[in-house]
């Protein structure tokens, strides 16, 4: 809990106590100078500000501050005739002032008040604006957030450039103190939805908020759900689209994606270049990546379930052909799935993990070496091996899924082998129903198919004309179930 | 309780009627079709005063316990007919282990009730919207079916079958395949918007399906009417649209569904009366009715024909709550 004792009058007594609540820290750094007479004190954090800003703005202007009768006057005279900065909030308790400094602002505490004033001047070292790793796109903005939450906010702010747009600051964990920014648009969002997600922010009792999974369970329902309902993005002109829609967003400093809620399932398979492209083309590659990505999950499953209990479903070529392939290899075809499917989460992770110039090794051993030596050596067919790599490659395009494909995929290979295809339909059943029955503030995840509301159909199983996607006046709230 | 949409509703009781239509056995002739849809005229003008009750502000409550713990019977004894189909068809449709006795029957039941029991806990609403989905994987299977019967389908035959009774015992057969109508009563209640034209769009929605769906069946199946057990398994396996693939998958997959779906739309309405007779035991109340599912399903395996006393059930079912609610009424008006 932040430190709620107020300052003192004494300012000795003041720098005492910083010192012994800091423990000492060296990169909290305290200079006393003499303002317009009066003693004072600027208190910073090494590292968080720009000295050169600090000397410019701050200093040389106090430091030329003729004589003033006390220190309630020269803050007068600070406020009524010294801009120094933009940013100058007032600070009255310890906490307040650490939370202050440790965001890059220099707090000017003075002999004889129990107020201290602070001049945000933020010049910590932060990444630039790059273009999105996780959110590929050729026609759009190639613009990504960064970890600096002013830097996402003015992101936004450029695309939006209207007073509806709302970003409402907020401070979140008890030791990371983290800066947070609810940003909404105030004339389209569900009142509803935004009361609920305050209250959940409110709940939301985290020490560190260090990545988005901190702040996603808050915001997701208990019950064991194996889609995300609050989605994420690195892009600002996606979040833009968000926004505009209805949608609520969380920008969080440190953090280089966007929080949004409510997220659908549908969202998952859109893309900000579905909307450069020419509605028939959109809808083809909207309908491709469904496809892909039911691929993704039950090919080798399907695959397994026809091989090993359902034969007659292939025609004749077919079945001599898998059968002279599987007859070849040394192990059973459900060793061989688990086998090639494992590996190759095997490999990915290495891929992920490893530095880039190693990454690039493990591919060329695993695509290269492994993989070819395993076809020739006979230990996995090259069949089975073609129908892991096109469920591995459907997977991609819908890279947001990725975890759920790969528990799915697996979920369904061990039913298809128990079971072969009445496995794999009881599988999808539980799986149709869980995603089904998955819910965020009312919205359910699979709207608009199930409920259906063909006013979603357009941007959704299509992508109609922009003129009548515009006209629609859609907003989010429309897929609204609670308390209906 | 939470609120379904009208096109869910139609959905759920859909689902509940498709199974026992899959698993339909003796012979289809237009006699059966007659009597389908004859017995789903009558049994919509016998649930019209149902409608009345809902628009009117009546719950399933209105009836009393007595008459909820009757719906809750009749929901738990149409579960164990369904699990009681499923055994029946699941060697004409070939579900793997199912040759093993009484272990692959129990395994099949098992598997089965899990499913269902899953789906069960995540709700109603949750239910309606997957149910829905499944509708439309069912009326892929209906095109499929419409357009080989079509094709490959002798219409001359279609006039020739002969049904083996008469109109009356049609009528029933007709009535006991609405594996719906005991659930529609209590699930009507949750619905959101006219509770009459949801009556209504449901009903139609039934006939026509119930008539596309054996109409269909008895084109394919016709010239093996006679020796087949399962008529409706039979068509499915004929209706191969292309001439060098089997599509027997997709009738497998959308066989499994519709069976999970359709106890669980049972066990859903068992577990939501339950759950209002006895508050205390509303967690466990699903798991219970599957297992007591299952062993009416194992008492019944041995039964004849039952479709009169079905087809009664179904007709009480309609009937019940509204009569009830009016003596109940009456005696209330008399004893003030």
């Amino acid at each position: 809990m932040p430190d709620q004792r107020p300052l003192s009058r004494e300012l000795d007594q003041n720098i005492d106590m910083i010192r012994r609540l800091s423990g000492g820290s060296s990169d909290v750094q305290i200079n006393r100078f003499t303002a317009g007479t009066v003693n004072c004190a600027l208190i910073s954090c090494d590292g968080m500000l720009s000295s050169q800003t600090l000397a410019e703005m701050v200093l040389g202007p106090l430091t030329g501050i003729p004589p003033q009768n006390g220190s309630q006057e020269l803050f007068g005279y600070i406020c009524r005739y010294t801009l120094l900065s933009t940013d100058r909030p007032t600070v009255t308790d310890y906490g307040t002032l650490f939370r202050l400094i440790h965001s890059g602002f220099a707090v000017l505490a003075a002999d004889g008040a129990d107020t201290a004033l602070a001049f945000g001047i933020q010049g910590y070292p932060t990444r630039s604006i790059q273009e999105p790793v996780g959110e590929g796109n050729i026609m759009g903005s190639h613009e990504g957030f960064t970890e600096s939450l002013r830097t996402n906010m003015s992101m936004l702010r450029r695309r939006l450039k209207t007073p509806e747009l709302v970003m409402d600051m907020t401070c979140k964990g008890s030791l990371s103190r983290t800066d947070m920014c609810i940003c909404y648009m105030k004339d389209r969002v569900p009142e509803e939805l935004l009361r609920d997600i305050r209250r959940s922010l409110e709940e939301m009792d985290s020490e560190c908020i260090l990545t988005t999974g901190y702040i996603r369970p808050f915001l997701e329902r208990r019950r064991f759900e194996l889609f995300n309902t609050a989605g994420t993005t690195e892009r600002p002109d996606v979040l833009s689209s968000k926004l505009a829609e209805g949608r609520v967003a969380l920008l969080t400093d440190g953090i280089p994606y966007a929080i949004t809620v409510p997220h659908l399932f549908c969202e998952s398979f859109q893309t900000l270049d579905d909307y450069a492209h020419k509605p028939i083309y959109a809808t083809f590659i909207r309908w491709l990546k469904y496809a892909a990505f039911i691929a993704a999950i039950l090919l080798p499953a399907v695959y397994l379930a026809i091989v090993m209990y359902h034969p007659e479903l292939l025609n004749s070529t077919l079945l001599v052909l898998l059968a002279e392939a599987e007859r070849e290899a040394p192990l059973s075809v459900v060793t061989e799935a688990f086998f090639a499917l494992l590996m190759y989460e095997v490999i990915r992770e290495a891929g992920v993990r490893l530095p880039k110039p190693t990454g690039g090794a493990v591919s060329i051993i695993s695509g290269l070496i492994i993989g070819d030596a395993a076809v020739r050596s006979g230990l996995i067919s090259t069949p089975l091996l073609t129908v892991t790599a096109l469920a591995v490659l459907g997977g991609m395009v819908v890279p947001e899924l990725d975890p759920q494909i790969t528990l799915l995929r697996l979920m369904f290979l061990i039913s298809g082998s128990l079971f072969g295809l009445f496995g794999i339909s009881l599988a999808a059943c539980v799986v149709l129903s869980n995603i089904c029955a998955t819910e965020t503030y009312g919205f359910p995840y699979t709207v608009p198919f199930s409920p259906f509301v063909r006013k979603g159909m357009g941007d959704s199983a299509i992508r109609t004309g922009m003129r009548k996607m515009l006209v629609r006046g859609f907003t989010v709230e429309d897929y609204n179930e609670k308390d209906k | 309780m939470k609120r379904i949409n009208e096109r869910s509703f139609t959905a759920l009781i859909l689902i509940a009627d498709a199974f026992p239509l899959l698993c339909i056995s003796g012979s289809i002739s237009l006699l059966t079709v007659l009597g389908v849809l004859t017995g789903m005229a009558a049994q919509t003008v016998i649930a019209l005063p149902l409608a009345g009750l809902y628009s009117s502000g009546g719950t399933i409550r209105s009836g009393g316990r007595l008459v909820q713990t009757v719906y809750l019977l009749i929901a738990t004894v149409w579960g164990a007919l369904l699990f009681d189909m499923l055994w029946r068809t699941s060697g004409a449709v070939y579900i793997p282990h199912e040759g093993s006795g009484k272990y692959g029957k129990l395994l099949i039941a098992g598997c089965i009730g899990a499913v269902c029991l899953y789906i069960a806990v995540s709700g109603l609403s949750g239910l309606a919207r997957a149910g829905a989905v499944t509708a439309v994987i069912g009326g892929a299977l209906l095109l499929e079916l419409v357009i080989c019967g079509v094709m490959q389908g002798d219409m001359q035959r279609i006039t020739e079958l002969h049904s083996t009774g008469g109109l009356a015992e049609e009528i029933y057969r007709g009535i006991a395949l609405g594996g719906g109508s005991g659930c529609l009563p209590v699930l009507l209640g949750s619905v959101r918007g006219a509770p009459l034209r949801s009556l209504l769009r449901t009903f139609m929605s039934r006939a026509l399906f119930a008539v596309i769906f054996l109409l269909s069946a008895e084109l394919l199946a016709a010239p093996v009417m006679a020796i087949s057990d399962f008529p409706a398994v039979m068509a499915a396996q004929l209706s191969q649209p292309f001439p060098s693939q089997r599509i027997d998958a997709l009738f497998m997959i959308v066989f499994s569904c519709i069976a999970v779906y359709s106890i669980t739309v049972q066990t859903v309405t068992a577990a939501l009366i339950a759950g209002e007779l006895i508050p205390s035991c509303k967690r466990y109340a699903p798991a219970v009715i599957l297992l007591l599912m299952t062993a009416g399903a194992v008492i019944l395996e041995h039964s004849g024909s039952t479709s009169p006393v079905i087809a009664g059930m179904n007709i009480i079912a309609l009937i019940l709550l509204p009569a009830a609610h009016i003596i109940r009424t009456k005696m209330r008006i008399e004893n003030a």
